[in-house]
């Protein structure tokens, strides 16, 4: 996505002549990014009635999908009382708008209830797997941003030559690649047949301290590599295709032609140019953390997110269900909004009139 | 065309060749029991799997699977979202606004999450499968189609069509789908690539089509069933590479598609301007 900025004769003009305009355009900066907070906030509150429509539109008694099937059969035939006080405090006998409007209460209280399996509150068991995933996911999202950037922004300045040639298809067949047939592939080959790595998990177990700490190291390697590979792979391909323009552009060519070394161009014309998409690109990925890394997760057994999301989906456990998707939600409303804010800080066509390419 | 164009439509022929005869080609039928466990051999190719079923079968009617969930999804997406950005690009203002929102809206659903869960609480058949992966797929089409037809709408003959009373309709059916085309066509090429890596990973968890071979429901008998451990690797093998080739074969038409599509448009302007 790209932006291309009509100029009208005022603003050049503004440009000339100091404050004025720029305060003009710092209001409308402002008035942009409060813009962008109302579609967040717009976007929560959807996500937040698809969560509640869910349970409520799923065949079946909505109790049953709140307390689980097994509750609701012991508590149907020995105390059909308890029941209905269930159904009562979660207002399913009221008309469906007064249900939603508890349901946002106890969402903005964040009561999200007990889960079916362990029936301890769901909202610790979350927040405790969503460790495990950001231990995962930041790390990897950074070095594959700095491996994949940096070979993307070489490849696409010497496009056609050796680099670009040999990286470029390697990483294309890479990317073609499911995440989870690369995990398999590595665990295969590097824990299974050459046994450097462990099969899965997080710990061994029955470690303390500095050992511990190297332990979930030696675990997290493996996933992290096949998290690394793949996303390196799409982060070099989207710098380097966007590298790839900006070479052609006319202020290159006049850079290159004042005799300004190729170092110098890259970091001080391309990188600056390019540095809006990618970052969307991170936004993105950041915003996905907490699902993206799900098919990785399942396959080594990374007790993270995505391996509960999985086993609730298994054990039709939907109070955690929700509330994973509540704060996944949250996480790419935020990155959005952060994408948004961030590329109008970088980017000064942005503050003025844009039509959207 | 260049080689890699060529290299993609190659591939994508070869699986659409075998899906279109998977009962011909099948040297078994893949539903059929047998001895577990067979190492590949001249009378089973690929081995056979835990119940005795001869792999090559499966995947041969599992690219069926693959490729009717890929090639529908894709297309029901590419409809949705090509009649939204015609309509958005081309009215703005109000309707533009609405439009825009809602994609915005349905760019912050997770996308695999959603459909997991609408997967596992609707019945697992075929079309409840391609609308959970529709859902959610939609809105990068509408985004690239709306700004082209942005710029479509500010070309003269769109206009000079306006003047002379041409209806809306008309003129987006006759005149702006038309030059859309190839934009179209790269999006939705990437659309079956993607449907198809999501139906991969959705059989991989087991929440694919029920009781249907394909070939992420392959890999996940291969996982689950300890295949791996085994080292069974006629068994796991094959269906990875079968995703990830066909995968390969669209993307190859799509990224390199595109960039086809931009030397010729390049190629075209240019030769506007020498004209006048």
């Amino acid at each position: 996505m790209t932006f291309v900025t009509v100029t009208t004769g005022r603003e050049i003009e503004g440009s000339f002549c100091g404050s004025f305009f720029e305060r003009i355009q710092s209001v409308m900066k402002r008035g942009m990014i409060f813009q962008h907070l109302l579609t967040g906030i717009f976007t929560l509150i959807c996500i937040i009635t698809i969560n509640f429509l869910l349970i409520r539109f799923m065949p079946g008694d909505p109790v049953m999908h709140i307390i689980g099937e097994d509750e609701y059969l012991r508590l149907e035939t020995l105390n059909p009382k308890v029941l209905e006080e269930v159904r009562a405090e979660y207002g399913l006998d009221k008309p469906i708008l007064s249900q939603y409007i508890t349901y946002l209460k106890k969402t903005v209280q964040f009561d999200f209830g007990n889960s079916y399996r362990t029936k301890t509150p769901v909202l610790e068991t979350v927040l405790f797997r969503m460790r495990w995933t950001l231990l995962l996911a930041v790390p990897s999202i950074l070095l594959s941003a700095l491996i994949g950037g940096s070979l993307g922004a070489t490849a696409g300045y010497y496009s056609g030559k050796k680099l670009d040639t040999v990286l470029s298809p390697v990483l294309m067949v890479l990317s073609s690649i499911p995440t989870n047939c690369l995990a398999i592939l590595c665990l295969l080959i590097f824990a299974f047949r050459l046994k450097w790595f462990p099969l899965g998990g997080i710990t061994s177990g029955g470690l303390s301290g500095i050992a511990k700490g190297l332990d979930i190291v030696w675990h997290m390697l493996l996933p992290m590599t096949v998290m690394v590979l793949f996303r390196s792979a799409s982060d070099y391909m989207l710098m380097k295709s966007t590298v790839e323009g900006i070479r052609k552009e006319e202020y290159i060519t006049v850079a290159q032609g004042k005799g300004i070394s190729d170092r110098k161009i890259v970091f001080h014309h391309v990188i600056k140019n390019a540095l809006c998409p990618f970052i969307t690109s991170l936004c993105m990925q950041f915003g996905n953390i907490l699902a993206g890394s799900m098919m990785v997760e399942i396959v080594f057994s990374w007790k993270g997110m995505g391996t509960l999301i999985y086993d609730s989906v298994n054990t039709k456990d939907f109070p955690m269900l929700q509330t994973c998707f509540l704060f996944i939600g949250i996480c790419i409303i935020v990155f959005n909004f952060l994408a948004d804010v961030l590329n109008i800080v970088i980017d000064p066509r942005l503050r003025k009139e844009k039509i959207n390419e | 065309m260049n080689r890699q164009v060529k290299a993609g439509m190659t591939i994508l022929a070869v699986i659409l060749f075998v899906a279109v005869f998977a009962p011909v080609l099948s040297p078994h039928d893949p539903y059929e029991l047998g001895i577990p466990y067979q190492i590949p051999s001249s009378e089973h190719i690929l081995g056979t799997n835990d119940v005795g079923q001869d792999i090559l079968s499966e995947l041969f009617y599992g690219a069926r699977v693959s490729l009717t969930i890929g090639i529908v999804s894709a297309l029901v997406v590419t409809v949705i979202g090509t009649t939204l950005g015609i309509l958005a690009g081309y009215y703005g203002g109000k309707v533009d606004r609405i439009i825009s929102q809602l994609t915005n809206v349905a760019m912050a659903l997770p996308s695999l999450p959603l459909t997991i869960v609408l997967v596992a609480f609707m019945e697992a058949n075929l079309r409840n499968l391609i609308i959970a992966i529709c859902i959610t797929s939609w809105t990068s089409t509408v985004r690239i189609v709306r700004s082209r037809v942005m710029q479509i709408r500010e070309l003269p003959f769109v206009k000079l069509e306006t003047t002379m009373g041409a209806s809306s309709v008309y003129i987006m059916i006759r005149h702006i789908l038309p030059n859309l085309g190839e934009i179209v066509f790269v999006r939705a090429v990437m659309e079956v690539a993607n449907a198809m890596l999501t139906e991969a990973s959705l059989s991989f968890l087991g929440l694919g089509v029920l009781g249907q071979k394909s070939w992420g429901s392959i890999l996940h008998y291969a996982f689950y069933r300890n295949g791996i451990i085994n080292g069974y690797y006629w068994w796991y093998l094959p269906p990875i590479f079968c995703i990830s080739f066909s995968v390969l074969g669209f993307m190859l038409l799509g990224y390199y598609g595109k960039k086809d599509i931009k030397k010729k448009h390049k190629k075209n302007r240019k030769e506007k301007i020498s004209y006048a």
